[in-house]
């Protein structure tokens, strides 16, 4: 009586393996499945934080440099304009108008092609609160002429300072 | 080790011995003797029984049967009908097997060895648990399975005798092709003892006359008649046969001297080949039920031994699964408690900002300039013009010289040519060439531009050798 007793707990012990194996496997699968997904998760935040990162170092400081009010981007143009107007005979060709999140000017500007240092200068022009756009360049024996655009970075009146 | 009993059951007594086996040496462990109706409290809790009757009336039977005939079960019913026919309507328990020198041209003699199942089972009932008997038998061949194993002649007489009975069996080639039981129920000695004498005389001498074709060379004598040298002696001068007794002491231990011999049946029955064992039918059912327990017993155990072994590794790549898991688990928490998520407004903003940055860095005359230095160390330019408006960004640059010979034009535009094959980068370069050969005066107009846009000029030449 003991031997068929065994025997049946052997096979109640395998059928309860069996389903253990099954249920394992079937757990398992689902924990891969669940940490292929997190892992994809993990990459996307890395590489979030890595843009993080770089925004934090590289743009927003940048931003908070640049951004000023409407108004006084305009006089910043206004004084740039006055400061510089002699040195490189500007002339204004489109007075303070609005870019995207920027208040422009359009200049043109004249300087003899014997004044290097000046024509270095203007070539290199490099401001951190503004920037300069070269339209036109002309070089010719004596003179050399263009267009430059100056743009000023400002707050639009939606965009909640940082 | 094997431990099994050894019961010979002789009308109402019981002798049991209980034997430990290893390695082909048995160990006489215990003797007992008992009554009958003590056996079954006896075994109660005990397992594996050799078991031996006395049983007066046995068939022992010589068939001629076709030889184009080999079923087993037709074989069979043959023999029952020809025992039925002969002698008696009891029920049978026998076996049979072809007795090869007898053959009788197309008719095969079986020898028919077995017993009647009533007075058989009567004895065997005694026994209770009927699933523990590994061998039963009658006497006589209990003493051929002892014979067989001590003494290895061909053809020999083996006899034995114990109280007043005399066993007296014919071994030809391990078949047992004669056997004759006895009782002498004469109590004065040297009558008994002549007439044990004559018996086995005459016996011997009907067996040798009946088998004339069998050379006998050997008498083995056993039980109480071994130990008289003048029995021994006149079996001798009367058969001309060797006389020997049966010692089974070489492999049989736990005996001592001459024990052995008052025991010779209980020793022989675990010696009892198979086509001398009988069984009736329940036996033979739970025989093969518990070898069937056996087998599903040992597979049921592999079947859990590797359903274990598959689980346990199952258990332990689901584990590490598991702990993978939790790292990853904790990683991604920890990554979006620290990780910063920025709103749409204030990303757009940001994206806002370096498309501007973008915008106002991305083209400045000083590029181009620099691209077409190898042509202004050659000669420096009339006039450079260059204009930049949306995506688009363009510098025309006019080269004049003129020259007092062809050949200084010509290897002064080689190294203009291949100076201008040097512009790399980004930038598509063509040119334009207006120079006049007649008056020697080399002009060209090179275009610098960000992107491909159908002009009239030509590509850049291909180098000058």
């Amino acid at each position: 009586m003991r031997l068929p007793l065994i025997i049946t707990l052997n096979f109640v012990l395998s059928a309860l393996m069996i389903s253990y194996i099954e249920w394992f496997k079937q757990d398992e699968a689902n924990l891969k499945a669940l940490n292929s997904t997190y892992i994809k998760d993990i990459e996307k935040l890395e590489k979030i934080s890595h843009i993080n990162q770089w925004l934090e170092s590289r743009v927003i400081p940048n931003i908070k440099e640049r951004l000023c009010e409407a108004e006084e981007a305009d006089k910043n143009l206004i004084e740039f304009y006055d400061l510089n107007k002699e040195a490189y005979n500007l002339y204004i060709n489109k007075y303070i108008y609005e870019g995207n999140d920027t208040k422009n000017m359009e200049l043109s500007y004249d300087i003899s092609t014997h004044d290097k240092t000046k024509l270095i200068e203007l070539l290199m022009l490099r401001d951190d609160n503004r920037f300069f756009q070269f339209k036109e360049l002309c070089i010719d024996k004596d003179r050399v002429v263009g267009v430059i655009e100056v743009a000023q970075p400002c707050k639009k009146a939606s965009h909640v300072s940082q | 080790m094997n431990r099994f009993y050894s019961i010979s059951i002789q009308n109402d007594d019981v002798c049991i011995l209980a034997v430990q086996s290893k390695n082909n040496i048995f160990s006489v462990e215990t003797q007992q003797y008992i009554k009958l109706s003590e056996l079954s409290q006896f075994l109660k809790n005990k397992t594996s029984y050799y078991v031996t009757f006395a049983q007066e009336e046995a068939v022992d039977e010589k068939i001629l049967i076709e030889s184009a005939i080999k079923n087993d079960h037709v074989i069979r019913r043959i023999i029952l009908g020809k025992i039925f026919e002969s002698c008696a309507t009891k029920k049978l328990l026998f076996n049979y097997c072809p007795i090869s020198e007898l053959k009788n041209g197309s008719k095969i003699t079986y020898q028919v060895d077995g017993v009647y199942e009533d007075e058989y089972l009567h004895s065997l009932k005694k026994v209770d648990n009927w699933s523990q008997i590994k061998s039963a038998t009658i006497n006589k061949f209990a003493l051929f399975g002892i014979s067989c194993e001590c003494i290895k002649e061909n053809s020999y007489f083996s006899i034995h005798t114990f109280d007043n009975k005399i066993i007296i069996i014919v071994i030809h080639d391990n078949t047992l092709i004669f056997s004759r039981e006895h009782t002498i129920a004469i109590d004065n000695l040297e009558e008994r003892k002549k007439i044990l004498i004559e018996e086995i005389t005459q016996t011997i001498a009907y067996v040798q006359q009946h088998f004339r074709e069998i050379e006998f060379s050997l008498i083995a004598l056993s039980g109480s008649l071994s130990a008289d040298d003048d029995i021994l002696e006149h079996i001798y001068i009367l058969s001309g046969l060797g006389v020997c007794v049966l010692y089974p002491n070489t492999f049989i231990r736990g005996l001592e001297n001459e024990e052995p011999q008052s025991h010779m049946v209980s020793l022989g029955s675990w010696f009892v080949p198979k086509k001398y064992q009988f069984y009736p039918t329940s036996i033979l059912g739970l025989n093969q039920y518990g070898f069937a327990i056996k087998v599903l017993l040992g597979f049921s155990a592999a079947v859990f031994f590797i359903t274990s072994f598959f689980a346990y590794k199952q258990y332990d790549s689901y584990s590490k699964t598991l702990q993978n898991h939790e790292v990853v688990k904790s990683r991604l928490a920890q990554l979006t408690q620290d990780t910063k998520i920025y709103s749409d407004e204030d990303l757009s903003h940001y994206i806002q900002h370096i498309q501007i940055v973008q915008k106002y860095m991305q083209y400045h005359p000083i590029d181009p300039l620099i691209a077409i230095r190898p042509l202004v160390e050659l000669q420096k330019p009339q006039n450079i013009a260059w204009e930049h408006f949306d995506e688009f960004m363009r510098l025309n640059a006019v080269f004049k010289r003129s020259f007092h010979t062809l050949e200084a034009l010509y290897q002064f535009e080689k190294l203009f040519f291949n100076s201008l094959q040097t512009l790399s980068g980004t930038l598509y370069a063509t040119y334009q060439n207006k120079t006049n050969y007649a008056t020697l005066d080399f002009e060209i107009t090179v275009t610098i531009q960000n992107m491909k846009q159908p002009t009239n000029s030509k590509e850049l030449p291909r180098k000058r050798r």
